[in-house]
């Protein structure tokens, strides 16, 4: 089959690529890999004038040809060809931003002289005009030496013009014999960008027709965002409203789900004879499923935040604001925004250490992001806090309970920075890396992308929920339940996982950890929320009456833990690597299981050691 | 690395010839990026390419730090050695002090009242 022609997007971070990649493709897109790297590939058909389909495909941002990071390679790969798995695209789409020609110029004058066949989007017209700048784009044709549209992606305007060019520049001719500079073969480009630099500027200028100074919003919450007194301040007061609406907001939707399954349970009781399917799907799969699936909500509020500080250009003034204190551990404020990712996911903020250019830098990053408190340890810290903790109030306003999850998110972020700086002089020793970075217009975040973030963060969840979560609860429950423990043996004790429980047993035994504890931390290398859905397995299977809900758990987990062994398995959590997804990513960022081994070698040895601190202390204590 | 390399010597060159005009104006005028009072319009004088690591100058670069450009400093993020946010052309880019410190300024007139 005859591959249809490939345009490749092309052009600076925040020129709005993203958004006229939406309005090109619409919903015909498709995100893959790069075959070697986890840089991840948007394509998306779209159907020229004449009706010949194209495939277009939005390439990383990047400032020039000479990348900074394994984004920035693969633009530069796929626009010279090198490229494995892309062919040389037939034609060029770069995209400019109109208010900040002089910069984005550049970039395009390099990509220009690479010739391929090229169309100039000159983007967010609108927002250049807002800013009193009036732009000529005859002048830029005429020094640039090819077509170039105005559009406001966001509102569409400019695109059956972009279409109508694409039209007359694709199939024209063969477009790899046009390839005339690529100079080495691995691929790089030469380019004195001082010189380009200047040209670009000397061009800006020509093809401004008039520039009105006005008085820029984008400045005024600047001065707040970045104020020295009250940025920090509104940082502090933003993650304080992020995480209380963690909690707050996601009452009511818990509720609904945990309803939903009790419907279901109670459903699949009365429909089904008692044995083995039944006790299969109540106590394996509702009891393990459900446990994980009800924390969807808080999830969700997590990256809703996260997503629109992102959109919005907030996280890179959050990013300005905590340089100075990640500089004191060896790192820049660039960490700051996959750390903070990681509260929610350390999947996604592994992936977004991509954008940390220092090598090492990056790799610290990664290493000490699992100790962020992930929303996959709010299901183990809610129930064994609620379990342990008293409700009780120590200051108006600010419960015991809230006090000790406050205290472990602390606990994880110290830890990180301990960690950091240990790490950064010892194995990823080297210069002080440096932070620079340009800070975006600030934006208002688009409903049906952040819609649509949110939408694959759900689908990515209810998967693992559906799948490893499912599959890994219900080899719990059959290594749970066989062999059939013979009248007066515990049937917990005496199936095939409480042996297997009863050998690693003996090495959590000094950090105050039973038998069950032993039991669930098996399955829960998989991920971090099965502990609960494995402890509630264990127990349903255990016990006669029914213990598969909440409240039946928190009951029994009184009456089998002591207040040291429950503070000394919170610990463990906060440090304990045990998610498969975490260590496949790292192996996959860091090219290798050297970094994934190291990092889980690391972080189970400080469980196993703040853990048993903890509990010797509150046994000294007399807890 | 090989646009560094190849652009290094040449451009040092040419900033330090006498023949250069910024030469005169950075002498008299020591004042940095770091310095430079927020606020205050100035045009970039010398860039000292030879104190910054490689990848950061060449970054510095893409971002459009040159010799003549508009550059204003418009926050330092709180005493004692936080980053500078500065408009460069039409960017604002943030960068370390010790980025800061190796681009010298010179404060553009005052307007007349």
């Amino acid at each position: 089959m005859e591959l249809p022609p490939l345009v490749a997007m092309v052009g600076n971070p925040n020129a709005g690529k993203s958004a006229l990649f939406n309005a090109l493709t619409g919903a015909r897109q498709k995100v893959g890999n790069y075959p070697g790297v986890t840089v991840e590939r948007h394509s998306g058909r779209l159907a020229l004038d004449d009706g010949r389909p194209v495939e277009l495909v939005d390439l990383p941002g990047a400032y020039s040809l000479d990348p900074a990071s394994p984004d920035e390679r693969v633009t530069r790969d796929v626009v010279t060809g090198a490229q494995a798995g892309e062919r040389l695209p037939d034609a060029l789409l770069v995209v400019v931003d109109a208010s900040n020609l002089d910069n984005h110029l550049r970039f395009a004058m390099q990509l220009i002289a690479l010739g391929l066949p090229v169309v100039v989007a000159l983007n967010m017209v609108d927002l250049a005009e807002r800013d009193g700048l009036v732009l000529d784009p005859a002048v830029l044709e005429r020094e640039l030496g090819v077509p170039v549209v105005p559009t406001v992606a966001v509102r569409r305007r400019g695109i059956d013009a972009l279409r109508g060019q694409l039209t007359a520049l694709v199939g024209g001719s063969p477009a790899a014999a046009g390839l005339r500079r690529l100079r080495a073969s691995d691929g790089s480009v030469d380019d004195d960008i001082v010189t380009l630099q200047r040209r670009a500027r000397v061009i800006a200028t020509a093809a401004t027709v008039s520039e009105t100074p006005v008085r820029r919003w984008n400045h005024m919450l600047d001065s707040v965002a970045l104020h020295p007194f009250f940025g920090p301040v509104l940082l502090v007061a933003l993650l304080f409203v992020m995480f209380q609406a963690v909690f707050s907001w996601s009452e009511a939707p818990i509720g609904w789900i945990e309803g939903a399954f009790a419907a279901l349970e109670a459903w699949l009781k009365g429909a089904l004879p008692d044995g083995f399917l039944r006790s299969l799907l109540t106590d394996g799969v509702i009891a393990g499923v459900g446990a994980v699936v009800v924390f969807l909500p808080q999830i969700l509020i997590l990256f809703l935040f996260i997503l629109v500080l992102e959109a919005s250009g907030y996280m890179v003034r959050a990013a300005f604001l905590m340089d100075r204190v990640m500089a004191q551990v060896g790192l820049s404020g660039r960490a700051f925004i996959p750390l903070l990712s990681s509260f929610a996911c350390a999947v996604p903020g592994i992936m977004a250490t991509r954008t940390i250019e220092d090598e090492k830098d990056r790799l610290t990053t990664i290493l000490i992001a699992p100790l962020m408190t992930c929303s996959a340890r709010l299901p183990v810290y809610t129930i064994i806090i609620g379990a342990f903790i008293p409700a009780r109030q120590v200051l108006p306003f600010v419960g015991l309970q809230g006090l000790v999850l406050f205290a472990l998110y602390l606990l994880g972020i110290v830890g990180a920075f301990v960690a950091a700086l240990l790490l950064r002089r010892t194995v990823t020793k080297g210069e002080s890396s440096g932070f620079m970075m340009e800070m975006p217009k600030y934006q208002m975040p688009r409903l049906r992308d952040v819609g649509l973030g949110l939408w694959s963060r759900t689908e990515i969840f209810l998967k693992r929920a559906g799948t490893t979560i499912a599959l890994t609860t219900v080899v719990l429950w059959a290594l749970l339940s066989y062999p059939q423990a013979p009248a007066g043996q515990k049937q917990v004790d005496y199936s095939i996982a409480g042996r297997i429980a009863s050998g690693l047993e003996v090495i959590v035994r000094p950090i105050g950890f039973n038998h069950d504890i032993a039991l669930a931390l098996i399955p829960t290398m998989a991920a971090r929320e099965i502990a609960v859905a494995a402890i509630g397995t264990a127990y349903a299977i255990d016990d006669v009456e029914d213990a598969s809900g909440e409240k039946g758990l928190v009951d029994q987990l009184r009456g089998r833990w002591s207040l040291p062994t429950a503070l000394a398995f919170l610990m463990w959590f906060v440090f304990a690597p045990q998610c498969i997804s975490t260590i496949a990513v790292t192996r996959r960022e860091t090219n290798g299981w050297r970094w994934p081994l190291f990092m889980i070698g690391y972080l189970f040895a400080a469980a196993y050691v703040m853990a048993g601190i903890t509990y010797w202390l509150a046994v000294a204590a007399g807890l | 690395m090989l646009i560094d390399n190849q652009l290094h010597a040449p451009y040092t060159d040419a900033v330090t010839s006498p023949r250069s005009p910024s030469r005169a104006r950075h002498e008299a005028d020591s004042l940095t990026l770091e310095t430079l009072p927020r606020r205050r319009a100035a045009t970039v004088g010398a860039i000292e390419w030879a104190r910054l690591a490689s990848p950061e100058a060449r970054r510095l670069r893409e971002l459009g730090f040159d010799e003549g450009v508009a550059v204003e400093v418009l926050h330092r993020a709180r005493l004692g050695g936080g980053p500078i946010a500065c408009r460069i052309g039409r960017m604002t880019v943030a960068l370390r002090r010790a980025v800061a410190r190796a681009i010298s300024v010179s404060p553009d007139p005052m307007p007349a009242e």
